[in-house]
């Protein structure tokens, strides 16, 4: 890790702004409070005593720098987020290079880029069935500025014509150690097309542990203010993880609970996304989607979790104390960043305030549509020039005690930050 | 009978033909127009918008445009608070890419970019692939003499649905526009106000564009350099926004 530590910061020294064609430094401060309560996922509050959650204010620093330099017709970039939070009077310290890839432009046509790269094949804003060669996104910051999502490790060749593009990717985990190993290799596919107002992919994932992926997406813009987008993906089995009381009788699991049980289901499971985004006079936006994915939990099971988790407390007093607290650490699990069940409506508007500088009002909410369940995220932010924003943005998880967002250990956050830009 | 239809027959091709002048004169005109705005077939043009608030400079702005042809162009923020953000023009479609995003989102001309500009003010210069030109008299306009155009959007990718223009009579050098939008409202107007020399051509330098609503608010676009340039196709391409680098 040394050794690593002491390459990067040689080869950032290399890249210094000076000789760099394009650079980026930003910064993030940020105190923040959290809320927990007792629900039926955090009984007795001991998920957030196991989890070392601790209510009251945390402070956090964060730097993020981006470079890009060119030499002999080749251009790298890298991007690294150096990120300290104060936890319990300690500082916690992490550094991830969140892209680092080197880029041939060949001829008139052809790209080539080669290492860690974030890419975005999706049209969606906060959901992206199709974004095969990306993480998930974060909904607190669908657009990722505060740069905590990472690349992926792949080389990419693509080529472009006139109106229409075509590119292939073959994508690995990297694993360092005594050698250096590649995991969980898969390619992907993308055909684009314009068709004079749609903009139409077709994606696919192709990997040898998996079923392939199929899908397509695509964007349209209709008047002036309205943009209207989708995707659509196919997958024969599901491989996410279930809580296994779905499928076992068995009350308590010595090991981790969680199996992919619906790999060699002979089903189509889908994802569907539909969505619009739309600029209202005075430039207020309105994004709007509704997701389905037919990988989540129906209702039934979200039900038999649920059962479960209510009976676990019985076996807190009791000798099988120790494995109930691993089973109700292990039941978090349930939640994913895109939702744990299958129908969502998620909204985000963006109100600039007219004639008070340069204030913005954000507010996003997800709404799980079988619990009613949601979380909601406002935030009020304030420009100075090109360089600072500050920022109030708060979390609010609501719902029905069995709701997937009710049942949560968290209801709140607060925070506030500062953001800078050189 | 047989007389009757030839002479319909007659008529309507007569009228055709006349469309077809009136529009080539129209488009004629507009060209005409456009050479203070669009000097070579592929160039460069260095842009610095300033928007005020009571007269006071809110915020300042560069941006590179790279003009292609009539029907493409790209623009990238050099200084900016979106700085990377890059604006992709291609026939009547636009997209933007953030530097945060990593994928191109698609927009509309007319969302604004920067104070009063919209995104067609600096992607796109030319009026006429975009706008057909009726005539309506002559008017003076800050003491100079003008004619009074009536351009209506015929092309999806048009920044604006009207604009009333006024040119100056003796060169067709523009010298104030006003904005409409569907509705039919006039929600902003333009003053051309500078022009300079370059390679033997008088160019735009300068226009600034008043809010009609919000009449405290102005900005002002002004054009730094114009350098003939072209770029790789692949540039126009909105997929390959991610790659470009160094520009």
């Amino acid at each position: 890790m040394r050794r690593f530590s002491l390459i990067l910061c040689v080869f950032l020294w290399g890249l210094n702004p000076v000789s760099a064609q394009e650079w980026e430094v930003l910064g993030f401060y940020k105190t923040y409070y959290n809320w927990y309560r007792p629900s039926l996922f955090n009984h007795r509050e001991l998920v957030v005593r196991q989890l070392g959650l601790t209510q009251g204010a945390h402070f956090s620093l964060a730097q993020y720098v981006s470079m890009v330099t060119g030499w002999q017709g080749w251009q790298g970039q890298v991007d690294v987020l150096a990120s300290a939070v104060r936890q319990d009077k300690d500082w916690e310290a992490d550094i991830q290079v969140q892209q680092l890839y080197l880029q041939k432009d060949m001829g008139e046509n052809w790209v080539l880029i080669a290492g860690r790269s974030l890419q975005r094949w999706g049209t969606g804003y906060a959901f992206n069935p199709t974004d095969v060669v990306a993480p998930d996104k974060e909904l607190s910051d669908l657009d990722n500025s505060e740069k905590r999502i990472g690349g992926n490790d792949m080389v990419k060749l693509e080529y472009f014509g006139a109106s229409y593009s075509l590119a292939f990717c073959y994508l690995a985990s990297i694993q360092t150690g005594a050698k250096l190993k590649l995991q969980n290799s898969r390619a992907a596919f993308r055909f684009y097309k314009n068709l004079g107002s749609l903009d139409l992919s077709l994606v696919s994932l192709i990997s040898s542990q998996e079923n392939p992926v199929w899908g397509l997406n695509f964007a349209a813009v209709i008047g002036q203010r309205l943009e209207v987008h989708g995707e659509f993906s196919m997958q024969q089995g599901s491989y996410r993880k279930y809580h296994r009381i779905l499928v076992d009788k068995e009350f308590f699991f010595p090991e981790e609970p969680f199996l992919s049980f619906k790999s060699n289901d002979k089903r189509l499971y889908f994802q569907l996304l539909w969505g619009w985004q739309f600029t209202f006079p005075g430039n207020i936006f309105w994004a709007s989607e509704y997701f389905h994915q037919g990988q989540g939990y129906s209702k039934q099971e979200w039900r038999r979790v649920i059962d479960y988790m209510a009976i676990l407390p019985a076996y807190l007093d009791t000798q099988a104390h120790d494995i109930a607290v691993g089973n109700l650490l292990w039941s978090l699990n349930v939640y994913r960043p895109g939702g744990a069940m299958r129908h969502y409506w998620m909204n985000h508007v963006q109100i600039p305030a007219s004639g008070m500088g340069d204030f913005q009002l954000l507010i996003t909410q997800m709404l799980n549509l079988s619990d009613l369940s949601f979380v909601m995220i406002p935030q009020l932010s304030l420009s100075q020039g090109n360089h600072f924003t500050f920022y109030v943005r708060s979390y609010i998880f609501q719902g029905d005690k069995t709701s997937e967002y009710g049942a949560f250990f968290q209801s709140a956050t607060i925070e506030a930050g500062l953001r800078f830009r050189l | 009978m047989y007389v009757k239809r030839k002479i319909s027959f007659f008529c309507l091709i007569l009228l055709a033909l006349s469309i077809a002048i009136v529009a080539d004169d129209s488009e004629e005109l507009l060209r005409r127009i456009d050479t203070f705005r669009v000097p070579y077939e592929n160039f460069l043009v260095r842009t610095q918008i300033t928007s005020f608030e009571h007269d006071r400079v809110k915020e300042t702005a560069l941006f590179d445009a790279y003009i292609s042809g009539e029907d493409k162009s790209l623009v990238i923020a050099k200084k900016y608070r979106t700085r990377g953000m890059k604006i992709l023009y291609v026939k009547a479609n636009m997209w933007v890419q953030l530097p945060n995003t990593h994928r191109p989102l698609r927009i509309t001309p007319i969302q604004r970019l920067m104070g009063e500009a919209s995104n067609g003010d600096v992607a796109r210069l030319g009026l006429s692939r975009d706008y057909t030109a009726e005539a309506l008299g002559k008017e003076t306009v800050e003491g100079t003499a003008c004619l009074k155009l009536k351009l209506t959007a015929k092309s999806r990718g048009a920044t604006y649905h009207k604009i009333m223009l006024f040119v100056r009579e003796k060169d067709l050098r523009t010298v104030k526009a006003e904005f409409f939008l569907l509705s039919g409202k006039h929600f902003k107007t333009a003053f051309y106000t500078d022009f300079k020399s370059l390679n033997g051509k008088n160019l735009l330098a300068k226009m600034t564009i008043i809010d009609e609503l919000q009449q405290w608010k102005k900005t002002t676009i002004e054009y730094l350099s114009i350098e003939e340039k072209s770029l790789p196709a692949r540039y126009f391409n909105k997929n390959n926004l991610v790659h470009i680098k160094g520009l």
